[in-house]
């Protein structure tokens, strides 16, 4: 009996990850980026499925010269900003004197977190004065429980800089 | 610290999401996913050519026709690894033509092409009437041949990952970026022309850092393994550079805007800056040959 339950478990869990699944959907879904003021969706978009209790990391290039708008959205039902946590930060090398020897560490520099930025909702607008990597990492927060599958975007809009260069 | 790359399972999540087919994918996944190992936790992403011509002419890049690979040539590559890297390249100019305004007659004949070339690999209509319809229908709008190009690009990357073609579409990245770097070194012209094309040339790199390792998912591959030796001798040239860190200062404009200045910037001399061109033009050679 057991045995049967667990396979109808299964069976109906399959069944309703396939559900939300199919609802999920694409980032040029979810955002409507304002082209008459320049913004377009930028091929640095991403979104699938992840799983809650996770952390998930997502490496993208800012360019100069190019203004960035990126939110993050979760859930199974509402996808919404209010799902995910998300941090994003650069990576600097920071260089210390320890014992009279200069010891070199590879330091993480948070310039958004979305825990200490609600009234922003989640979203974030940055340019940066060169092409650089940037980094964002993922929490989904929405569950208590772990291994719970939702839908993540990360929608990425870019326009282009006005005035950059010698004119 | 060499990073642990787990992307393949984790785009199969990602494209899970989109439609149908990515829905069996998540399926598998999960059904085998119960160690750390399996989800991937890491995804790279680079910006498409059409991101990176946006910025050329945005610093006073001009179009050159001269610099383009021919599209007459693109029925004699037949290899997956040249059909693969062609296609990036093909793809690369077709978004370097269409941020100067080449015109529908021009997007078309690429789009024909292209998919003509993608049948090859076992992906049909890659590109597909419709967008034929959409670029018939812009007509002559520019902007808007450049919006159809620029979305475009997402709709190939899903439907490579959905047919399963993700080594071709890594070697695909790879192709559109050594052409990219091909347009704009001899956009830049010799050393010290453009400086800020050169400069431009010189954070290339982290596009370079990300691309290998999206791509070192799949060095498995004998193709991909053999594409990603010709990005280690670029990263290898990159490394000549003489670089300096200053602090990065993130500063707050209107509208709750940040900026990021300062960082990390390298300058070629006269001896790299030859070397790499004339290494990135060799690679593309040995591509469309």
């Amino acid at each position: 009996m057991k045995i049967v339950l667990n396979i109808v478990t299964l069976v109906f869990a399959i069944l309703a990850s396939h559900f939300s699944f199919s609802q999920c959907p694409s980032p040029s879904e979810l955002m409507k980026p304002d082209r008459k003021a320049g913004w377009s969706e930028s091929s640095q978009s991403k979104s699938g499925a992840l799983m809650s209790g996770q952390e998930y990391t997502y490496t993208f290039i800012a360019q100069r010269g190019m203004e960035y708008k990126v939110n993050a959205l979760a859930g199974v039902d509402v996808i919404s900003s209010e799902n995910v946590d998300f941090k994003l930060y650069y990576t600097e090398v920071e260089k210390t004197m320890i014992d009279g020897e200069w010891v070199y560490d590879r330091v993480d520099k948070v310039v958004f977190d979305s825990k200490t930025n609600k009234e922003e909702k989640g979203e974030i607008t940055f340019s940066s004065s060169k092409t650089r990597k940037l980094t964002m990492k993922l929490s989904l927060t929405s569950f208590e429980k772990e291994n719970v599958v939702q839908c993540v975007a990360i929608c990425v809009e870019t326009r282009r800089m006005p005035d950059i260069g010698l004119k | 610290m060499k990073k642990i790359v787990y992307l393949l399972p984790f785009s199969l999540l990602f494209i899970g999401c989109q439609d149908e087919e990515g829905v069996k994918q998540v399926e598998l996944d999960l059904s085998n996913e119960t160690s750390e190992e399996s989800i991937n936790k890491v995804v790279y992403t680079i910006p498409s050519p059409n991101e990176q011509f946006d910025l050329l002419q945005n610093i006073g890049g001009e179009l050159d026709l001269l610099l383009i690979h021919d599209l007459e040539s693109l029925d004699k590559y037949s290899s997956p690894k040249s059909i693969s890297l062609n296609l990036g390249v093909y793809t690369a100019d077709a978004s370097y033509m269409m941020r100067y305004n080449q015109g529908k007659s021009v997007f078309m004949n690429y789009v024909s092409g292209l998919d003509r070339l993608a049948t090859k690999l076992g992906v049909s209509q890659l590109f597909g009437e419709d967008l034929l319809l959409m670029i018939e229908e812009a007509e002559d709008n520019s902007e808007l041949l450049y919006e159809i190009s620029s979305d475009n690009y997402l709709k190939v990357y899903n439907k490579m990952v959905e047919n399963d073609k993700s080594p071709e579409l890594a070697m695909i990245l790879a192709g559109g970026w050594i052409e990219t770097m091909h347009i704009l070194f001899n956009s830049a012209g010799e050393y010290n022309n453009d400086l800020l094309i050169q400069e431009c040339i010189t954070e290339q790199r982290y596009v370079l850092e990300n691309l290998i390792d999206f791509m070192g998912e799949y060095k498995n591959n004998d193709d991909v393994n053999g594409v990603l030796d010709m990005l280690a001798s670029v990263e290898q040239a990159y490394e000549s550079l003489d670089c300096e860190s200053t602090e990065v200062e993130v500063k707050k404009e209107e509208g709750n805007s940040m900026v990021l200045y300062g960082g990390d910037s390298c300058l070629f001399t006269a001896d790299s800056y030859n070397s790499m061109k004339e290494l990135i033009n060799k690679l593309r050679n040995t591509i469309t040959a």
